[in-house]
């Protein structure tokens, strides 16, 4: 395959792909995003997609200014001999691609007025226009007749699959309205689409409707007429939406200022805060090649090609005190956007501090010279110690709360809409929630919505406004909610999850290696034999000589005689003092015998019901405490089998014989 | 955070309730689920892992809830405390084990609250005689006297442990921590490379503390040891006090206890510390119930003596 023929094919599939076209109007809308889209087929880098292509225009069709696009036009006749279905596309798509792409560079500047498209033609093509007219040699043949084949090729040999394409009837101005009528947005339409991309940025990254943004964007009016009839051409919003979305992947985020005319690049601070020492650096993600800059007094900046960050000196920050900083590039008529304001937001990236345009939910550094914000955060920790600018200061861990609103914002600006998505609630798994908390339901529709959840109107969801289902709390089971007729979400509720991966992550102490590796999972431990604490469950450490307590519930003083004949009494203890501080005092009427392993008589002193009770069936030193309690309790009912009240009978009687006046001597 | 103690209370135990239910997942989901209930949720893993309820891996990226388990804790016999998962039912279960067993085990109607701090504590009225056969019946651990045995895991912690070697990366801000006070010092001019405790603000860990000391850098294992293996002077008040007759282990605010000995002082009675608080900034926090044993050993691990005040 030729050069020229493997970019008719790539054309052809970036601009008129098959599937979801059939039967509707479409446009041969090449422009620069289309080729680069192309180009990336033949693995053509971004850089050089648009000089190859018209490199391989010009080798193939021995381009010059006296043969012009004659080569080209002469493919015409032989294409529409062949017999149908012709297989493959006109072997001239390319050149007409070219045609389009030049109406699409059409836009207004020093040189050249919006309609001059022959100028833009040539300069593609490094020829110089003809005297007469058309000014480029078998241009004519090439739209009038290429166009025609172009259509009657798309519905006949293709069957519609990919569309048909849309002529007018009557172009204007006659010819050149041929290719200017398949640009969707020409090169003034797409300077305003970076204004425009610049504004609804958060909205595009979350997924709505381009097209439908476009057509409610205030600065619409400044669009071409041309672009304008797009917009008010439903038929077309398929494609208009695709073109708007393939210019804002490519979008370098570059706009064009409306009072100064000239582009504005935006640059990225990035931060060095080390004590003692304020590095100032700025990348610009526009600049493909080092250039030099200066600032509104004069002072020269020499910038670094992206990725690369160029330090700028501080004494820029003091221009930042009257408004935004853009500093003039060298011979370009080009601006870089510095320092958007007098306060600008950092948060921690892969490279250091890096400025974000506004603070979500974490602290962020603040480098700052609004007195407001600076009487908020008093001298302290917070101030970072480094030489800057007299009033600015740069202030370390910044709550959102404690930043002026305009830059805050909110979670709902980050969330990602195509379509109708579920969010939020307590998510069980890819399609379930917890019952007693439900998603919320985002859609990317500009207008209020009819809702149906599980069939029953809902009323209207508002576009921008999550739907919140708190109706179906509780009400575990499948539901449905369907959002204007156009999406259906189907989830579950329920009442349990997986609960899968229960005891997975654990901590090895004892394990030098993996001590400090924190909690980790057991598949990330290897094969480690270490003691395991997961929770409070632990496994594999030493064995701990538990024994359980002896309990009672007796609230009464106990008296106890031990194996070794020690006598202990012992009273129901009042609460912890913690437990009561805490709320836990209620119901403590279960208590601790000291030693209970090792008691064998519990004497109770209740008032209305003394007994003895034994714990182990053993006999026991006879001590003179022991014999003691025995003869105070000597009376008392002893619980039991007929062995244990043989036992304390025993202990009674050596008690009174203890007590015998011989014996007391 | 809701504002509220009762509201971020039933938030707390619905989160819990949640990881209970998922098991184990990514830790961006739970970040989504804090979100969702309004709690913070650094501090809601914080109280979840004090309580040896879930285990979080940062690093990477996953937490796993802890099994369901029993415990005693010191000087309360006749309860048992309940860590790990709480799934929903789990109440239910565990109440007809006991009534259909015959146990001497009472399962509270009703658990008690941390003051919208964390989790509320559930404390089983039980006979401990009971508590391994009840525990066998309800398909859930039991571990007695798990912050002993814990404390028993616990090692000596000094820099060369619970440090590795690494120079940091200085394109990431940095400060010095005071010795004194502890707080991260923005507002001072140290020189760089001197001895000391440095915190980092990296892009992987936004809380890398760095130890420099004789020419030596160290990553700490986590930004709590930092306090503990730093020189201070003689004369400073220490970081950790006990105090027998109230058995309650004093923390100095900006010097939290590392997570394992946290957890060993939480699993004596289920609570988080209850915090106090003398001026902006300036806190302890106390944790009950803590025995003499379990304090000593503790401050032990820290390189501290077991000095009770």
């Amino acid at each position: 395959m030729t050069e020229l023929a493997a970019w008719n094919v790539a054309l052809l599939d970036t601009l008129l792909p098959t599937g979801g076209s059939t039967g509707r109007g479409v446009l041969l809308a090449c422009d620069d995003d289309a080729v680069v889209a192309a180009g990336a087929r033949l693995d053509i880098p971004r850089t050089r997609a648009i000089e190859e292509f018209i490199e391989a225009i010009r080798a193939g069709y021995r381009v010059s200014t006296t043969l012009g696009l004659s080569v080209a036009a002469e493919q015409l006749a032989p294409f529409a001999r062949q017999p149908a279905p012709r297989t493959g596309p006109p072997p001239f798509l390319a050149a007409l691609c070219l045609t389009v792409l030049a109406a699409s560079h059409m836009t207004r500047d020093e040189r050249l007025s919006t309609g001059a498209y022959y100028q833009r033609l040539c300069d593609l093509l490094h020829i110089e226009p003809l005297e007469g007219w058309p000014a480029v040699a078998g241009f004519e043949d090439l739209v009038r007749e290429g166009m025609r084949l172009l259509a009657d090729w798309l519905s006949e040999d293709e069957s519609g699959v990919r569309g048909s394409l849309l002529l007018p009837a009557r172009p204007k101005p006659s010819l050149i309205g041929f290719p200017i009528s398949q640009t969707l947005l020409r090169g003034r339409d797409r300077d305003l689409l970076g204004v425009f991309f610049a504004a609804h940025e958060r909205h595009l990254r979350a997924g709505y409707d381009p097209a439908l943004l476009l057509r409610r964007w205030s600065g619409r009016e400044r669009l071409t007429r041309p672009a304008r009839n797009v917009l008010a051409d439903p038929q077309l919003d398929e494609d208009l939406g695709a073109a708007i979305r393939t210019a804002f992947a490519a979008w370098d985020g570059s706009f064009v200022d409306s009072t100064t005319g000239r582009r504005v690049l935006p640059g990225s601070l990035r931060l060095v805060a080390a004590p003692g020492r304020i590095g100032l650096r700025l990348v610009v993600p526009a600049l493909s090649a080092a250039a030099t800059a200066s600032t509104t007094n004069g002072e020269t900046i020499p910038l670094r090609a992206y990725p690369d960050a160029a330090g700028i000196p501080h004494s820029v920050l003091n221009l930042a005190c009257e408004g935004p900083v853009r500093l003039a590039l060298h011979a370009r008529e080009e601006e870089i956007a510095a320092i958007p304001a007098k306060t600008v937001l950092f948060e921690l990236g892969a490279g250091g501090l890096e400025q974000i345009p506004a603070a979500g939910e974490e602290p962020v550094w603040v480098l700052t010279c609004d007195p407001g914000l600076l009487s908020a955060i008093p001298e302290g920790p917070r101030h970072f110690r480094a030489p800057l600018p007299s009033g600015w200061a740069l202030l370390a861990d910044v709550k959102p709360e404690e930043l002026p609103e305009d830059v805050r914002v909110s979670e709902r600006d980050g969330v990602p809409v195509q379509g109708a998505t579920l969010t939020g609630g307590l998510q069980l798994d890819a399609w379930a929630w917890l019952v007693d908390y439900p998603p919320h339901v985002h859609c990317d529709l500009p207008e209020p919505a009819p809702v149906t959840i599980d069939d029953v109107d809902h009323g209207y969801m508002e576009p921008g406004e999550p739907l919140t289902l708190g109706v179906l709390a509780g009400d575990s089971g499948t539901h449905r909610v369907e959002v204007a007729g156009l999406y259906e979400l189907e989830f579950e509720l329920r009442e349990s999850g997986s609960r899968d991966g229960i005891g997975t992550v654990g901590r090895y102490p004892q394990d030098p290696r993996l001590l400090r590796a924190g909690a980790i999972s057991a598949k990330d431990a290897g094969e480690s034999t270490s003691a395991r604490i997961v929770g409070a469950c632990i496994a594999g450490g030493p064995e701990l000589r538990w024994r359980p307590p002896l309990m009672v519930t007796f609230n009464s003083t106990v008296h106890v005689i031990y194996r070794d004949g020690r006598v202990r009494a012992c009273s129901p203890p009042n609460p912890p003092v913690w437990l009561t501080q805490v709320g836990l005092d209620r119901a403590v009427n279960r208590w601790e015998i000291p030693d209970g392993a090792d008691a064998v008589w519990l004497c109770v002193a209740s008032d209305s019901h003394p007994r003895v009770l034994a714990r182990l069936e053993m006999d026991i030193p006879v001590t003179d405490e022991a014999l003691d309690l025995v003869d105070w309790f000597a009376e008392r009912q002893v619980i039991g089998d007929d062995a244990t009240k043989r036992r304390w009978r025993r202990l009674v009687a050596i008690a009174h014989e203890d007590e015998a006046p011989g014996d007391a001597t | 955070m809701p504002r509220r103690g009762g509201a971020r209370q039933t938030a707390h135990d619905t989160l819990l309730r949640w990881c209970s239910e998922v098991g184990s997942t990514d830790t961006h989901q739970f970040l989504r689920s804090c979100r969702e209930l309004d709690l913070d949720p650094w501090h809601a893993a914080w109280a979840l892992s004090q309580l040896g309820h879930v285990e979080f891996d940062w690093r990477g990226s996953q937490f796993a809830t802890a099994p369901t388990t029993i415990t005693t804790i010191p000087g309360v016999p006749s309860r048992l405390l309940l860590c790990g998962a709480r799934p929903s039912g789990l109440m239910e279960r565990l109440r007809q084990v006991a009534d259909g067993e015959g146990l001497d085990v009472m399962v509270a109607e009703e658990p008690c609250h941390q003051f919208g701090q964390a989790p509320s504590t559930l404390l089983i009225d039980a006979d401990p005689t009971d508590a391994q056969r009840f525990a066998a019946l309800a398909g859930i651990e039991w571990v007695p006297a798990a912050h002993q045995l814990l404390v028993s895991l616990l090692p000596t912690v000094d820099a060369e442990a619970i440090g590795e070697r690494e120079e940091p990366d200085e394109r990431f801000p940095h400060a010095p921590i005071d010795p004194d006070t502890l707080q991260v010092r923005w507002d001072w001019e140290w020189d760089e490379g001197r001895d000391g405790l440095w915190r980092y603000r990296t892009f992987s860990d936004p809380r890398a503390a760095y130890l420099r000391r004789d020419g030596v850098c160290l990553r700490l294992a986590a930004v709590e040891y930092g306090p503990y293996v730093l020189d201070r002077g003689q004369d400073v008040e220490p970081l950790l006090r006990y105090q027998p007759a109230s058995r309650v282990l004093v923390v100095e605010g900006l010097a939290p206890l590392p997570d394992l000995q946290a957890r060993a002082a939480c699993l004596c009675s289920g609570r988080m510390p209850l915090r106090q608080h003398f001026a902006a900034d300036v806190f302890e926090d106390h944790y009950v119930n803590v025995d003499p044993e379990t304090a000593a050993r503790i401050m032990t691990s820290l390189g501290m003596e077991a000095v009770h005040a």
